[in-house]
């Protein structure tokens, strides 16, 4: 049963379908495009649009990149292995699987700053780009078993007789159900059913003299329970199809979800047997998503906005000062804060983060500093649109952020455009740009 | 009552607001001395620091038994008195207790202790014991973080790059931040004639006149906390200097920028530092022995700048964590998540001393998760900030509180 938010939205029917919704599904399910892929999604319509960001290939530069990383995997140099997913979020071609990974990677978070090995990292971020889009009971299993996640929350330590609650509580709190859904006795018998799953040599392995395998009870059941009893309990819970669907509205479509559009998604996880890719599918062409409480409603993450930005102006930079930036803006890439990974939307907004925006927005429009940006301005905005300061502002702003700006803030930007110290040509283009990627409206998605 | 004074309280509560406040609470303001801005610094240990290895009952059988590896002796400790003793590596911070500027209040939680450090920081820093319906913390609510500076005022500043807290979260917006003077430049771009304009332009922006979209409006007013924040705080950077050596660890950096900043007569009536790294699940004794150290050295430090710049009336450190840690240790010779800690004050006019007896570790007194009971509400120490010093009454504040602890000073 669906609540009518999450019925399909018919363009006429529930509104238009045009250069706005799509680049909105862009910006959302996966990195942006440029305007031409924008314009392609809106002749593809909301079906066929999300199509295109699931099937799409990967594309030869990913490709490439993805060969490159046996290489960064050797060295266990953070900033190095940040680039390369970086540079692979600006290339590819199915943004949908990849944004995918972020989401997982901010869900499943685990740090580079204890687990210490770029291999078992990138192998992590391998599995959530691979079978994040799968069932999410072989995910969380695979999860459970993955090395980085093994040494992230003291695996090797829980051992029978001494266990180590961390991953224990983890799992319920953060991964599948959340608080208030689990006691502290279902954590302590998890534990104990997690006990032995352990790493050696850069694989899981299942040590048996370390696994207690006494009668447990947790989450109602009772028995010689195991990682793998944990894991199914978990998932089946009915708290943990909510849990999923709130999480992943407030990433992907807007910050205080209203409980129909919970509840509604939260039945099409149920449908599609908890397998996100097919639920995520049917969430990007509802009518919640293009409601208008989800448009523009998001602050954009760092990555939305380092990355998004380049991808729409076709443009290229130091993958590895990108990183960074988004790192000095609150999302360092494989080293999130602590487990509960990023808060996201209004969290990412505080004065030093605001001005680490404005800073990399200074280096996309002049090309100095670090970031080594490439961006052809000249193809950004041609000739004749460059003389009126009221047409300029206009170009830009569907450029830069592919949607129309409030009225008021488009007149301070013709003002300054028109003014002597915007100077004029080129130099203006740029200028009026850095302006329009440092006002607060760029910085929502 | 003093116009600096009113200020504090007027950004606090509202302009709309008049709260009808006990007279004598004037009549202390007086007595503290020259009419100054008090000022709270908070330091937040984050992980849950291991308060049973941090003020310890080394006598007691029942400890040695219950921490096989992790055990101190007295020789590892500076006695507080017979029965307890800090450890060792906190050094400076017994100096401050011996001079009687440093309140060490034991067994301190909240009923129905949460071991999730999410919840339980909430928990902490809303002042709520139902922090999911909490939207500000309470020196957001206290300080009246806007995210609109008043003219001249930065009301709270965090100190360090890691995330804003609830914490520091008013009705608008969160306190601005900062973790080098130089990041709170605006990136004007090339240093050219042209610079002033985009910088003007630039907070033209910020300024949006048309009421709008909640989302733009709390960017719009974080951006102007921002503008203003890095206005003041470099005024006062440049003017104010600080003579102690601290540690060179980031709590070190944090606590002599506050302390710069503070001596340099930056108008802030709350700076916030957070010291990660106390969530020792394996192999604690190094790690806890470390932080240990560069907790008690950068207080140090900070306390003998404050008092250089004639401040000590007026400033009060408050050091918590989210909670304690389980008495019995793990099978890692670590320890897991707990409850009941002690919590430090520093400050001239603290009551310095031991302040509550140490939480009683015999079976029969412990919780159900055989943890040790809480017999300080942390809102009580909350309370007697915000009423015998501050002079608001706690309820404005934290609403339904736990009476207050008497823990400061009548007079200078």
């Amino acid at each position: 049963m669906n609540s009518g938010a999450l019925e399909r939205y018919v363009p006429g029917r529930d509104g238009p379908f045009g250069f706005d919704e799509a680049a909105h599904l862009a910006r959302r399910a996966g990195f942006s495009l440029a305007a031409e892929g924008v314009e392609e999604l809106a002749r593809a319509g909301p079906d066929g649009a999300v199509e295109l960001l699931f099937r799409g290939d990967e594309g030869d530069e990913a490709r490439a990149l993805a060969a490159q990383a046996g290489l960064v995997c050797e060295l266990d140099d953070l900033p190095k292995l940040q680039a390369l997913w970086v540079a692979r979020m600006a290339a590819t071609r199915a943004p949908a699987l990849e944004k995918l990974a972020l989401f997982l990677h901010g869900h499943f978070a685990t740090s580079f700053e204890k687990v210490k090995r770029s291999a078992w990292m990138w192998q992590q971020y391998r599995l959530f780009r691979e079978q994040g889009a799968g069932p999410f009971r072989e995910l969380l299993l695979a999860v459970s078993r993955d090395p980085a996640m093994l040494v992230w929350l003291d695996s090797n330590s829980n051992e029978r007789g001494r266990p180590n609650e961390n991953y224990a509580r983890e799992v319920m709190e953060l991964f599948s159900l959340g608080v208030g859904h689990y006691g502290e006795r279902d954590v302590q018998e998890a534990a104990r059913a997690f006990s032995g799953w352990h790493v050696k040599d850069g694989r899981f392995w299942f040590n048996p003299r370390a696994h207690d395998d006494g009668e447990k009870e947790l989450l109602g059941r009772r028995g010689p329970l195991d990682g793998g009893d944990v894991v199914d309990l978990c998932v089946a819970n009915r708290a943990c199809p909510r849990f999923l669907a709130d999480k992943l509205l407030r990433f992907y479509v807007a910050p205080d979800p209203p409980e129909e559009w919970v509840e509604g998604f939260a039945a099409v996880l149920v449908q599609e047997e908890l397998a996100i890719g097919p639920a995520l599918r049917r969430l990007f062409a509802s009518r919640a998503f293009y409601a208008g409480a989800a448009r523009v409603a998001l602050v954009g993450s760092p990555i939305d906005f380092c990355v998004g930005t380049l991808r729409r102006l076709r443009g290229r930079a130091r993958w590895r000062a990108v990183a960074e930036a988004a790192a000095a803006m609150g999302q360092a890439l494989f080293a999130p804060p602590n487990v509960k990974g990023w808060d996201g939307d209004r969290a990412w907004i505080n004065s030093r983060t605001l001005l680490e925006r404005a800073r990399f927005a200074t280096g996309v429009a002049y090309g100095d500093g670090s970031l080594g940006a490439v961006v052809a301005w000249e193809g950004v905005v041609d000739g004749r649109d460059r003389e009126d300061p009221a047409r300029l502002v206009a170009v830009l702003a569907h450029r830069l952020l592919q949607r129309p700006l409030p009225a008021e803030t488009a007149a301070r930007l013709e003002q300054y455009a028109a003014s002597e110290a915007a100077e004029r040509g080129e130099a203006r283009v740029r200028r009026v740009a850095h302006l329009i990627l440092t006002a607060p409206e760029a910085q929502l998605t | 009552m003093n116009s600096t004074r009113r200020q504090f309280l007027s950004a606090a509560l509202g302009a709309a607001a008049v709260p009808l406040l006990p007279r004598h609470s004037f009549a202390r303001a007086a007595a503290l001395g020259p009419a100054t801005d008090r000022v709270l610094v908070l330091v937040d240990l984050a992980g849950g620091n291991d308060g049973l290895n941090t003020v310890v009952p080394f006598r007691n059988e029942r400890y040695q038994a219950l921490r096989p590896t992790l055990r101190l002796a007295a020789s590892d400790l500076l006695a507080l008195d017979g029965e307890l003793g800090l450890r060792r590596e906190m050094r400076g911070l017994k100096e401050l207790y011996d001079r009687g500027r440093m309140a060490v209040v034991q067994g301190v939680g909240y009923p129905g202790p949460d071991r999730s450090h999410f919840r339980s920081s909430d928990i902490w820093h809303t002042g709520s014991l139902a922090p999911e319906s909490a939207t500000t913390g309470w020196i957001g609510r206290l300080c009246g973080c806007e995210g609109i500076a008043a003219p001249a005022r930065t009301p709270a500043l965090m100190l360090g790059s890691g995330k804003v807290p609830i914490l520091l979260v008013g009705e608008r917006g969160p306190a601005p931040q900062i973790d080098r003077i130089e990041s709170l430049s605006l990136p004007t771009g090339p240093a050219d004639a042209g610079a002033a304009a985009r910088g003007d332009a630039m907070r033209a922006l910020a300024r949006g006149a048309a009421p709008s979209a909640p989302a733009l409006d709390f960017l719009r007013g974080t951006s102007r906390a921002a503008h203003e924040a890095a206005a003041q705080v470099e005024r006062a950077a440049a003017q104010g200097r600080t003579d102690s050596a601290y540690p060179a660890s980031a709590l070190g950096s944090e606590l002599k920028l506050a302390a710069q900043l503070l001596a340099g007569g930056l108008d802030c009536s709350a700076y916030y530092v957070q010291q990660p790294g106390y969530d020792t699940h394996a192999f604690q004794a190094p790690v806890h022995a470390l932080l240990l150290q560069d907790l008690s050295d950068a207080l140090a430090a900070f306390w003998s700048d404050v008092e250089a710049a004639g401040a000590a009336h007026r400033v009060v450190v408050l050091v918590w964590s989210e909670f304690g840690r389980r008495l019995a240790e793990n099978g890692s010779q670590g320890t897991d998540h707990g409850a009941a800690a002690p919590v430090f004050l520093i400050g001239g006019a603290v009551k310095g001393g031991i302040v509550g007896a140490h939480p009683s570790l015999e079976e029969r007194d412990l919780d159900p998760e055989r943890d040790a009971r809480f017999s300080v509400d942390f809102r009580s120490i909350y309370a007697a900030l915000l009423e015998d010093w501050i002079g608001v009454p706690a309820r404005l504040v934290l609403g339904e509180a736990p009476a207050k602890l008497p823990l400061l000073r009548r007079e200078a």
